[in-house]
Formats: C-alpha cells, structure tokens, sequence
C-alpha cells in the first residue's frame, strides 16, 4: 500500500462518514505514522554474569562493549544505526552531551566500579554505528541489571520498556536457568510480544553439556510459557559468544561460524523485515477496517435520506433508545468493574502490609540471630544483610505475582462480559458499530502495531497491552528493593554490644519493610489507575454520542431534514468506498 | 444439614447388595469415620522441653515416662475409649502390625528407640482433657525426629488439627528450632491452630518479659501470618509424672475451644459430605457397569475385551516407556546437578573466608556457621529442587498426554461400535473416569488409611485428608495427583537438605572449640567447610535418591490405580448375571440418596 497521503479521496470520504466528534482520517495518518517511524527495541536482558556485553559484541561483530562490566553495567546503552561511528552521554539533568570514543572512556560511565551507583547521573548512552542489522531499524539496548537501577535512570529504563517490541533473553548452560531467573524470565516475558532465549555456551562446555542444558531449559522455558500463556516460544537459539566476539576480532571466519551467532544473527534480521511487513499488513487492515465502517455510514445515510422527516425523527429516536439502554448496562458494568477494582485495592494493601510484615519479620529474626551469635562487625553483618534481603525480596514477589495474577483474572473475565456485551451491540446498530470502533482505535494508538485490533474494550485485553497488573518494571524495582540498603547498612558501626547493633539495624529492617508495601502497592495503583481511565474515557465517550444524538434530533425537530438529499453523491460514494482497494504498485 | 448417618447406612446398604466386595469394606470403614471421627493434637518441641510431663498433666495421668534425661525415644499416640476399663498400651511396628504390652515394656519401649517400632499407643479409660475423639501425639525431640522418623513426620504432619509447640523458658529458639519451625508451616495444614508453650518459666514472669518476647517473637515470623497463643508454663514441683497450674487449665480449654469449635465442625461435616458423594458416585458407577454387562451380547464382550486389552497396553508403556526411563535420566543427572550446587557453595564460602582479615577469627566462625553454611545450602537446596521439579513435571506431562490421548481413542471406539444408548452413555464416562479416580478423596483416603487393616487407619483423620483434596476435586487430568506427590516430595527434599547441612555445621563447631594460631584458622575453617560441604554433598545425594526412587515407586503405583479404576469399570463378566429389575430398583434408591446429599 502507497503512503495514504496518495489517497486524497479516500481521506476525504473517510473523514465524511466518521461517526460524530471522530476524524478517521486523522486517526488512521496517526496510526501510519507510529508504524512507519518507530524504533524496535530489542533489549539484552540476563541475569547478572551470563555474558550480556559479549553478546552483544558478538552480534555487531566488533568490540564496542566493556564486556567485564557485564557484572556492573550501571546504565543503559542503546546502539543504533549511523553511518558515522560515535557515542554520546546523556545525562539526567540538563548537564551538556558527552562524546566517547574508546572503550575506556565508555568504561568511565557504564562501570560501576568507576561510576558508582550511577554518581554522574547518567540518563544513557547512545552508540551509533554502520552495521546492516541496526539498519533495519533495530535498535539494540543493554540495560542495566535487575538491582542497579537509580533515579537517573528509572525514567530512560521506563521508556525503553514501554517501546519494547522483541526482548533477547541470555541463559546459561550449566547450571541451567535457575529458579531466580525463571520468575524474572516469567515477568519479562509478560511485558512482550516476542522473546528470543539464546543460550550462551561457554569453551569449557561440552557438547555432552550444551545438549543437556538445552533440553532442561527447554522444559523450563515450556513450563513458564504455559503458565503465563504467552504467544510464541521461538526455539532457544545456543551461541558462544565469547568465540563470536574472539573470532570477528581475529577475523576466523571459521569460529565465527562455529558459534553459531549467525543464527541469532538471522533471527533477528528476519524479525525486523517480518515486524515491518506485520505492521504494514496490520495498517493496511486497520485502513480496510476504518473504509468498511464509513461504507456503512454512507449506507445508514442513504436509508435516512429516503425517509421522510416522520421517519427519521423515528429511526433517529429509536437509535438513541437503543443506544441509551446499552449504555445503561455499560455502566452498570463498568460500575461492577470500579467496585471490584476498589475492593482489589483493599485486598491488595492489606495483603501488601501482611506480605511486608512478613518478610520483614524474617528478615530480622535471620540477622538478630546473626548478631546473638557474636557477628556484629559491620561488613558482615551487612553482606548478610543485604543477601537476605534480596532472598526476601524474591521470595515476597514470588506470592505477589500470585496474587496479582489471580486478581488480574478475575477482572479479565469482568472486562471480557463488557466486551461481549459492546460485540452484541455492534451486531445490532451501525451506528453504535462505528462508534465503538473508533473508541477501539482511540485505545490503540499507544499500543504495539503488530497487535490485532479488538473492539471498544477488548483491545485492552490484548497480550501485551496491559498484561496484568505486575510487568517488568516491577521486577527491575523489586531488584531495587533488595540491593540499596544493603550499601548503606555497610555505615553501621562495629559495635561491641549485639543490643545496640540491633536497635541500629531497625531502621534498615522498617526500610524495607515499606518498600515491599510501597511496591505491592504502586504496581497495583499504577495498573488499576491505567483500567479505570480507559473505561472512565470510554464511559463518557458514551455521554458525549448521546448528546450528539440527542442533538440531531433536536436539530431534526426544529429545523426539519439536515441530512443531504443528494441521493446520487451519497450512493455513488458508498460505491466508491466499497470497491475501494489498495494498489501495491 | 444432610443427615450424614441415615445416608451412609442407606449406601452401606447398597453396597452390600451390590455384591461388590472392595466398595462394601470402602463403605463400612467411612461409616466408621463419620460415626467416630477424631482430632489430632501433636505436640513438638526440641529434646527436654517437657513434652511428656505436659501431655500427663493435661490428661490428669501420669502415664508417659518422664525423666530428667532425654526420654522420648519413639511417637506415642494417646486416647481415650470409653468402652475399656483399664489402661491398655500396644506398639504398631513398621509394617503395619500391632501388639498389646504391659506397662513396663511400654515404659521401655518409649525410652529406648527401636528400628521396628513405628509408634506407641496408649488407651485410657478416661481423661481430663474432655474432647470427643481426640488423640494426642507425644514425639521425640525432632533433633532426633528428623533423624529417625521423618517419614511417620511428613505422613502424620499434615493431618494433625493442631499443635502445641514447646520451647523451655531457659533455652529458648536455637539454631535447630529455626530450621524446624521453617518447614513445620509446610507440612501442617493452613490455619490449624498452633499454641506456644513456653515451659519451666520463672515465678513471676509476664509475657513481657526479655525471653519471652523474643522467644514469642521468633516463633510468629518464622509461623508467619498466623495469631500464636501464647502460654506460660511455670516451673512447679512434678509429682507422679505430672504438676498441676492454672496455665495448664488454660492450654487445655483453648485446645477444647477450638477443636470443638463451630468453623472444625463445619470443616469435619463438609469433608464427609463430599466423601459421601464420592462413595454414591463409586457406587453408581458400579450399578450401570452391572446393568450394561446385562445388556450386552457376546460379540460386544468380546469387543470390549478388545478394547480393554489395548488400553491397559498403553497404560504399561505409560510406566515401562515413560516414567521408568525419565526417573532413570533424573536419577543419572542428579550428582552433576548436586555436586554443580556444592562447587558453587565451595566458592562462595571461601572467597567470603578469605577477604576477611586474620583478625576475626571469632566472628568469622560464628558467620559462617550461623549465616553462610545454612544460607548456602537453603538456597542451593532450593534451586536442586527447582531442577527437579522441572524435570518431574515433564514427565508427568508426558504421562499425562499420552493417557489421555489413548483414553480418549478408547471413548471414541467405544462411541462408535455401540448403537444402543446405554451402552453409549458407558462410553460417554471413560474420560471421566481417570479424573475420578484422581478426584475421589475416598478412595483415595481409603488406599492410604483404610486399606492396610486398620492399624494404618489411626494415622490419617478424615476431615484434614479431604480439606487437602478440595483445591484440585474438579480437575480432570492425570497430572494432578502426580503433581501434588512432586510437591510432596519437594518439601521432603528441604528436610533432606536441613538434615545433610547437620553434616556440615557440626565440622565447623568442632574447630570453634579449639584455640588455633593466629596465622591459620582460615586454611583450617576452609578445610573444615570444605569437608563439611562433601558430607552435605553426599548425604543430599543419597537422600533425593531415596525420594526419587519413592516417588518413581508412587508414580508407577498411581498410574496402574487408575488403569485399575478402567478395567474394574468397565470389565466384561464372563457370564453376567443379576436381577436387571432389582438393579433398576438399587438405583432409583442410590438416586434419592444422591439428591437428597447433593443438597
């Protein structure tokens, strides 16, 4: 399909016929222009040490990366495609752009040992360079890992995660993917449409080993795919990256081959040409969708016109009162909805403060039982404390996910009652069909284009569009959560006696405490907070077509038959958006 | 409310006309449960906090042994009949068999531990803890319980209705305490109630007292979520094995409280209802098979026999080409995955040792004693049973897709052959007929108390086996029952770890107690960790063995009951005979019985 600008007609007729208070025209230049112009995303997610620099050394097949600051990459750092190779710091604040040129001077900011807990307020670093993969459009990110999130750089860390389209996965082979990794691979995969696991193999790694690793993580990856019903489970693509990136620095076409990185390689090319081709398909059925619904207009406009004023006056009085009892109902729901969203809110805060109550409790019998036995210096004391902490933590998100999933459900099914509701109603009035349509494409436009289009509520209920109350973002905060303390519990002085280590160690423990609460808590707001303001959009969207309806009676009433009688112009143009196509030329 | 006793004697009765052998014994031994159905209060605690004496004082006898010496070697189930005059005393050995004793051999057997004793039980003619049914549990120690009687533990554990947990006054929550109280809350029902006996306290003491507190303190975060009465049980003079203190009185009427109370009652009434429907579901099972083999001509028989015959070959590769070799790779991988556990241990532990400077030698054992060793080995235990656990889910996937696919071609063949509505409505239940099985508390109940002549019977009480059964009664899959024992086994591998690590702690005590030279206690608390992670390493690897082969055994056990359900439920007789129109009678008699339970 040609750019619709090509289409000045179709535009035309198509801003015509949209339903009153709409522009489809508009709707449909915005939707083109979000698909033609968005960056893809691809971040390298892992946990810490599975080698996520070397990877992506390998994939750009030169060393750009400070690979052994795998284990403290503090901020993040998206490579994108430029045909002058250069590397730019943005900082938090308004402090001005820093150019980089080698590895070192790289080092100086995505370390944590030279930028420690991101002191220089690093926002990211962007790094362009001439490679046929990025120019499609692909933009690669390493993000800092689950833990190393600051202020600096929660919002670019934030924004990433809402443009992502397709996430890399590091796994290792021996251990294979631990139970730690497979809550967080769970919660990241909810965030997405589509995750490549690619296993890194290391030298020392027999093939014996490699096998053994793939089938369990396999299983794993299986296991975790049903239980959050995710779309897609590509196969784990196995890679030695280190012999990728050792061989494209020596140039061994051999090892390059031999570690197998022109698989992910490939995978990601043909995700990038079949992402394009999926959003222009979706675009071009997006538009289908939009000249199918003027068409109806132009139809329900030409019934009206034939009608005598009496007529209209009863067809228009028997829309609204249609129209009316649906939207009756509509409340009705979305009332039920709001009262079950608030008494979710009182479940989850009290289940916040039990959670948080609980894990705080364990957290100071394990280090009080620590300080009884004698340990009161304050770099152990701390190292403890900090790694029970981060296992609390995960242990804490682990019911919380639970929790939240069986919440999630129980309102999905809510939404989807509406949504049947809204599909009947569309069956059986035209006008209401291209009312909800739109409200449906008002939704999406934020949304990611390669995702089918639903109706008025259901696009909400997309994969990926909502995806349940707790997503990625939460994961990285719990991260947070568990590691932050523990650098400052380090001040607490050596003290001889274990009851004063205890009373100092309090504060740390309710510190905690509340950032459990805090998190259960803001993930919650931030998702009910989302549902409400689409409903609560959609609900007076409703109001507003009915005083527009209301208005056209009125307006029939006092001033007799508005609609044009131009039954010619109307029926010729009905046939015009009905043989309507696009030409590929 | 349904007149539970009219309606089981009403299925007691169809039962036995039925002729059917298996559900008539089923029938008479839940008739058993609901006319006389108990509550089970077991009491825990480390070696020497009291329990015994406690136990004499509530009931008012000075029964149980008591010294001031370690005493409890073995568990001793007490209750009361009022049909006996005396006291009696028996022992129930491993394998399900029992013997009356005389007092003194009873004394002796409690205090001194045998391989072949299983536990002790004691029957009184009266007691002063006045509760319908109740049995009380006295255990050893649980340094020692872990040790020798896990397995009665983690069978017993869960069936228990409430728990005294004891801890004396003077030595409070010790390392062992923690690791207990960690996996008590897994292997105990949710929301039974658990009391906090704080034995031997001095005159005067509050619950605001120091000890106190804390001991109450760590008790309920490592219980977490739950109200834990606490009772204060001070130091008074024993007499004939037995003291009496307000406290007591106390402890006792809340235990009464509770088990009698309203929410237990309506617990116990819903539990035997559904083990009622259970029971009409067998029952009307067998009536229709009854019916249908009238029904049928030879050449149907022989069909069905057919048909029987393919499906109980699927059921065999199900075990011989499914679970035998899928436990034999886990089995295979198992050291490598450990020992990949112990390495990373290994490392961890010894760089921590080696930062340190030479100065903190004290301090430094102590950490790792009380933080490294056991966080280590929590979390390495944790990620080995995430290991297997994804392992053991995939075969069970495995078994589950296989059977339901041959379950499913075996309906169709069946839906397919017979015109005849009856014979069709048989087939139309084959694929409930697993997700019966796996879904019949009853039976299951049955197999695991019931079966094995009642001296089994009195370790399973059935209002706590059913509540366990309610999250998974409408789930029709094979996994489910697979699942739940993979759970099972799970928490049994945290034990497994919390007994190995003894293994390694008690390397590193040892050197806490000898003076070494400044310059080399790190090599020796590194050698010591290091010998202390082998025995860990080993013992682990033994114990999941252990597990696994038990599970496997369970596995296999399981599959061959449900291809049992499907060959008793549809067997062909080789010359059918019966009333048709006194069966037709049974079962509008088993449908009145039905609506009036469905109720």
């Amino acid at each position: 399909m040609k750019p619709l600008n090509n289409y000045p007609e179709l535009l035309r007729l198509l801003e015509k016929y949209s339903p009153a208070g709409q522009n489809y025209a508009q709707l449909i230049l915005e939707i083109e222009k979000k698909s033609s112009t968005s960056d893809m995303i691809v971040p390298i997610l892992g946990t810490q040490g599975m080698g996520k620099s070397t990877m992506i050394n390998a994939i750009l097949g030169e060393d750009i990366l400070p690979s052994e600051a795998d284990e403290t990459t503090c901020v993040p750092v998206e490579i994108r495609y430029g045909t002058e190779p250069q590397g730019i710091v943005r900082f938090r604040d308004d402090k001005a752009e820093v150019y980089v040129k080698t590895k070192a001077d790289l080092s100086a900011f995505v370390d944590n040992n030279f930028n420690p807990g991101n002191e220089k307020q690093v926002s990211h670093i962007v790094l362009y360079r001439d490679d046929d993969l990025l120019k499609t459009g692909l933009v690669i990110v390493d993000l800092p890992g689950v833990g190393s999130l600051t202020k600096a750089n929660e919002e670019t860390t934030n924004r990433y995660i809402k443009d992502l389209c397709v996430a890399i996965f590091i796994i290792s082979t021996s251990p294979p993917i631990l139970k730690t990794e497979a809550n967080f691979i769970a919660s990241v995969w909810r965030s997405f449409n589509s995750v490549y696991f690619v296993q890194n193999v290391w030298d020392d790694n027999s093939r014996e080993e490699t096998e053994e690793g793939l089938t369990h993580n396999k299983k794993v990856l299986q296991e975790i795919s049903q239980k959050i019903n995710a779309p897609i489970l590509h196969p784990i693509i196995p890679v030695n990256a280190y012999a990728a990136a050792k061989g494209s620095f020596e140039k061994d076409e051999e090892l390059i081959r031999k570690s197998n990185i022109n698989e992910l390689v490939e995978a990601l090319n043909s995700f990038a040409v079949s992402y394009r081709a999926e959003s222009a398909s979706a675009l071009e059925a997006r538009v289908m969708q939009l000249v199918a619904s003027a068409g109806e207009q132009a139809v329900h406009q030409i019934q009206l016109a034939k009608m005598t004023s009496d007529e209209q006056l009863a067809a228009l009085e028997d829309e609204r009162k249609h129209f009316e009892s649906v939207s009756y109902e509509v409340e009705e729901s979305v009332g039920a909805i709001k009262r079950q969203l608030q008494s979710d809110q009182r479940e989850v805060q009290s289940f916040a403060t039990a959670t948080a109550r609980k894990y705080s409790e364990l957290l100071r019998v394990e280090i009080f039982r620590l300080v009884d036995r004698g340990v009161v210096d304050g770099e152990l004391l701390s190292n403890a404390f900090s790694e029970y902490q981060s296992q609390y933590a995960t242990d804490a998100m682990d019911e919380v996910y639970e929790k939240l999933a069986t919440i999630w459900e129980n309102l999905k099914s809510k939404l989807e009652e509406l949504d049947d509701l809204l599909q009947r109603e569309d069956l059986h009035s035209p006008d209401a069909n291209a009312f909800n349509k739109a409200q449906a494409f008002k939704w999406e436009k934020g949304m990611d284009a390669t995702i089918k289009i639903g109706s008025a509520i259901g696009s909400a209920l997309a994969f990926g569009a909502i995806g349940g109350p707790l997503g990625f973002a939460a994961a990285l905060a719990i991260g947070f959560v568990g590691s932050f303390i523990g650098g400052t519990s380090r001040k607490v002085v050596v003290r001889a006696r274990a009851r004063e280590t205890k009373r100092e160690l309090e504060p740390f423990i309710a510190k905690f405490k509340s950032s459990i609460d805090d998190v259960i808590n803001d993930s919650y707001s931030e998702f009910s907070e989302k549902t409400l303001a689409r409903l609560d959009s959609y609900v007076s969207a409703r109001g507003e077509e009915l005083t527009a309806i209301q208005k056209r009676i009125t307006d029939l009433k006092e001033n007799g038959a508005t609609i044009s009688r131009e039954i010619d112009v109307l029926e010729s143009e009905r046939d015009y958006l009905a043989n309507w196509r696009p030409d590929n030329g | 409310m349904v007149d539970l006793k009219k309606n089981i004697d009403r299925l007691c009765g169809i039962a036995k006309q039925l002729g059917n052998q298996d559900l008539y014994r089923v029938s008479l031994f839940l008739r058993q449960r609901i006319n006389q159905p108990d509550s089970y209060v077991v009491f825990l605690g480390e070696s020497c906090s009291g329990k015994s004496t406690i136990i004499n004082s509530l009931i008012g006898k000075g029964i149980l042994p008591v010294s001031s010496v370690p005493s409890t070697g073995t568990i001793t189930e007490v209750f009361v009949d009022e049909n006996t005059e005396h006291e009696t005393f028996a022992v129930i050995n491993q394998n399900a068999t029992m013997e009356l004793l005389d007092y003194q051999a009873f004394c002796e057997l409690a205090l001194r531990p045998d391989p072949n004793v299983q536990r002790l039980r004691a029957v009184l003619p009266s007691s002063e803890l006045e509760i319908a049914g109740v049995r009380i549990f006295d255990t050893p120690g649980y340094g020692s319980l872990i040790e020798e009687h896990d397995e009665v533990l983690v069978d017993f554990l869960p069936n228990c209705d409430s728990v005294v947990y004891m801890v004396g006054y003077k030595t409070g929550i010790q390392e062992i305490d923690h690791e207990f109280l960690r996996k008590l809350k897994e292997l105990t029902r949710p929301s039974i109630p658990i009391y906090l006996a704080v034995n031997r306290c001095p005159a005067g003491v509050t619950a605001s007292d120091h000890r106190v507190a804390e001991i109450y303190r760590a008790v309920t975060s490592l219980l977490t979520d739950q109200d834990i009465p606490l009772f204060m049980i001070p130091s008074v003079p024993v007499q004939q094995g037995l003291f009496r203190t307000p406290a007591l009185d106390c402890l006792r009427a809340r235990i009464g409280k509770d088990l009698n109370s309203h929410e237990r009652r309506h617990d116990l009434y819903l539990a035997f209802l559904s083990y009622l429907n259970d029971l009409a579901g067998l029952l009307r099972t067998e009536l229709e098979r009854q019916i249908r083999n009238l029904e049928m001509d030879a050449q149907d028989a022989d069909f069905m026999r057919r048909e029987m015959e393919e499906l109980s070959a699927k059921f065999r590769h199900a075990i011989d080409g499914i679970v035998r070799p899928g436990f034999d790779r886990i089995r295979a991988n198992l050291t490598k995955r450990v020992s990949l556990s112990r390495d990373n241990m290994e490392r961890e532990i010894c760089e921590e040792i080696d930062r340190q400077s030479a100065a903190s030698k004290d301090e430094m054992i102590a950490y790792t004693n009380t933080h490294l060793l056991p966080y280590y080995a929590r979390k390495e235990a944790e990620e080995i049973q995430y290991y297997l656990s994804v392992e053991l889910d995939a075969i069970d996937q495995e078994v589950d897709n296989y059977l339901n696919t041959a379950v499913i071609k075996f309906e169709r063949d069946i839906q397919l052959r017979f015109s005849s509505a009856t014979l069709k409505a048989g087939a139309g239940v084959a694929k409930d007929v697993a997700g019966k099985f796996l879904n019949t508390g009853l039976l299951k109940y049955f197999a695991k108390f019931g079966g094995r002549g009642g001296a089994g019977a009195g370790m399973a009480n059935a209002a706590s086996h059913a509540l366990k059964q309610v999250g998974d009664r409408f789930g029709h899959t094979f996994s489910l029952q697979t699942h739940n024992t993979v759970k099972h086994v799970m928490k049994k591998i945290g034990l497994t770890s919390t007994k190995a690590l003894s293994a390694a702690v008690s390397g590193i005590l040892e050197i806490a107690t000898i003076a070494f030279e400044y310059g080399t206690w790190k090599p020796t608390l590194i050698s010591k960790v290091k010998k202390g992670l082998t025995a860990w390493q080993d013992q682990a690897i033994d114990l999941i063995q252990e597990d696994l082969d038990k599970l496997e055994v369970e596995n296999i056990d399981n599959i061959s009951l449900v291809a049992k359900t499907y060959m008793d439920e549809f067997a062909v007789d080789e010359q059918p005979s019966g009333d048709i129109v006194a069966l037709r009678t049974l079962l509008v008699t088993l449908e009145e019985v039905e609506k009036e339970i469905a109720a």
